[in-house]
């Protein structure tokens, strides 16, 4: 079976600056991966380059066997690939409930409903609600449906970026760093959270730099560093990578 | 009553149809986007009205919706060019937009009358006309507020990457948008051109343009009051201001400036502002 997502050799160059060389890689349906590294290892640009907020400057993105590399961002939501960012990016002044149903595939109202408020615009309106909640619910911020996202909590808002995101009824769930600002019982229930996904269908690609959570939840972990991919496989095996380990501890001397 | 209505319908006209105008600039500020097309729109729409009510013997309201139709698709058509532009890029393409749309007008004599304009314009617009179209645009944009299409131009106001990501064409939302400002901006030429006896090239330049987008700033670009209250004030401050010429454009320049910086939500922040000054 073709894997759903497969990067070849994909890089990125700003400038002089390979922020990406060669990654190859593929996410096979169902699964939860992991990709870290350290800061400035290029998971938020490979993040980018896959939901087509960036474009890669070389190699092939393929999703279901499909070329994908340089389509915009809303052709490829459209075709399955949602995400979150590493930075918030919630509309402060829309409620949560708003941010969630903005991303909703539901058929929306037709001019016509709108602009002569016909009786089905209530009826649309009120199914988009509907499965909003139930989105919010799912993430655990079914409570904060009609409070404006620019007031809420980081980990609330987190959890809600989580749930527009599934609101366009990804294949793919591009998570980046979502557990950053949460409190632990908050982790707790995200990890619970991303363990069910695949059972919905969906799969993951998680950046994060929370290792128990990465650790605890993926089926496989791809490592970069400074832009090159040093090590890929099951987390206890890259957890004792020598490789790994230096690109996080650096090199030892003695 | 009607005495006052009579000595001042002028004004009333003016207001009316400044504030629909100041509607097309509105819609488009809701997405960030400052245009200073509406003067070029509007020759399109005046003209072209203007030719078919007076030489091709059309009446009003086909002619009305004729000059709509064409401002709609000029808009369309520029909107496809200049959107991609960023922030100011954007303002100076449409600005030469306008400025290309007057040259024309200036040298197509045959249908423009050149410098000198367009004399014995029949006076087909009629006060109730104005305020009947103006509620029906106030109306239209209070109905695509209140929907989710409304909470999307609020998004991509904020965030348009965001809301790209959620699957939306934010490109092909802003050309839509534009494309109605475009309607009303044809519309609304082809009521001024009926409003008056005669037209000009210079009538739907740069200074058309720049006072249609700062009527909305001025009065509040968040609420569907503000373009109404920004475009009387703006007819009605240089009427009040007749007295002296140079005082004029400098007072206005000051009120500007003042409501810039003190009014951030535009006039229609003030009541909100003197509350809380006496509550304090």
């Amino acid at each position: 079976m073709t894997p759903l997502l497969e990067l070849r050799s994909v890089s990125r160059h700003f400038g002089g600056v390979a922020a990406l060389s060669n990654v190859s890689f593929s996410l096979p349906r169902g699964a939860v991966i992991g990709l870290i590294g350290p800061n400035g290892s290029g998971k938020t640009t490979l993040m980018n380059v896959i939901s087509g907020v960036d474009a890669p400057t070389d190699g092939a993105i393929l999703l279901d066997g499909a070329p994908v590399q340089g389509l915009p961002a809303n052709l490829l939501a459209r075709r399955g690939i949602a995400r979150t960012f590493q930075h918030i990016r919630l509309i402060p002044d829309l409620t949560a409930l708003q941010n969630v149903t903005l991303a909703l595939r539901t058929p929306s109202a037709g001019a016509l409903d709108i602009l002569l408020r016909l009786p089905r615009l209530g009826r649309i309106e009120r199914d988009r609600r509907a499965c909003g909640l139930k989105l919010l619910d799912q993430v655990g911020a079914g409570q904060h449906a009609d409070t404006l996202a620019g007031g809420l909590s980081y980990g609330d808002r987190r959890r809600i970026e989580i749930a527009r995101a599934l609101a366009s009824e990804p294949r793919l769930l591009l998570l980046d760093e979502p557990a950053a600002g949460m409190t632990h019982s908050e982790r707790t229930s995200l990890r619970d959270l991303i363990a069910g996904l695949p059972e919905r269908g969906l799969t993951v690609l998680l950046v994060e730099h929370d290792m128990d959570l990465v650790m605890g939840v993926c089926d496989e972990i791809h490592v970069l560093n400074q832009g090159n991919s040093i090590a890929s496989g099951k987390p206890e095996a890259v957890r004792s990578d020598p490789k790994v380990i230096e690109a996080y501890l650096g090199a030892e001397d003695a | 009553m009607t005495d006052l209505f009579y000595a001042y319908h002028n004004v009333i006209d003016l207001c009316l149809l400044n504030s629909m105008l100041a509607f097309g600039c509105f819609i488009l500020l809701g997405v960030n986007l400052f245009s200073l097309a509406t003067g070029g729109l509007m020759a399109i729409g005046a003209y072209l009205s203007i030719w078919l009510t007076m030489q091709q013997g059309w009446s009003f309201a086909p002619a009305l919706t004729a000059a709509l139709v064409a401002a709609s698709l000029a808009a369309f058509g520029l909107g496809s060019l200049v959107l991609r532009l960023r922030g100011d890029y954007f303002t100076m393409a449409t600005l030469a937009f306008t400025e290309v749309v007057r040259i024309i007008a200036l040298n197509w004599d045959s249908v423009t009358g050149g410098a000198l304009g367009v004399f014995g314009i029949p006076q087909l617009t009629e006060t109730w006309q104005l305020a009947g179209l103006l509620a029906l645009v106030i109306y239209l944009i209070w109905a695509v507020r209140h929907s989710a299409v409304g909470e999307r131009m609020r998004a991509i106001a904020a965030d348009e990457l965001a809301v790209s990501t959620a699957g939306h064409d934010v490109a092909r939302f802003k050309l839509a948008l534009f494309t109605a400002s475009g309607a009303i901006a044809g519309l609304g030429g082809g009521l001024a051109a009926h409003l008056n006896m005669f037209i000009a090239p210079g009538d739907f330049g740069f200074l058309r343009s720049v006072d249609t987008v700062i009527a909305p700033v001025l009065g509040g670009v968040w609420n569907l009051a503000g373009p109404v209250i920004g475009a009387s004030v703006l007819v009605v401050l240089p009427e009040a201001l007749r007295f002296s010429a140079q005082m004029r454009e400098i007072l206005i320049g000051v009120t500007m400036l003042a409501v810039v910086l003190f009014l951030p939500a535009g006039l229609v922040g003030l009541p909100k502002l003197s509350r809380r000054r006496a509550a304090s």
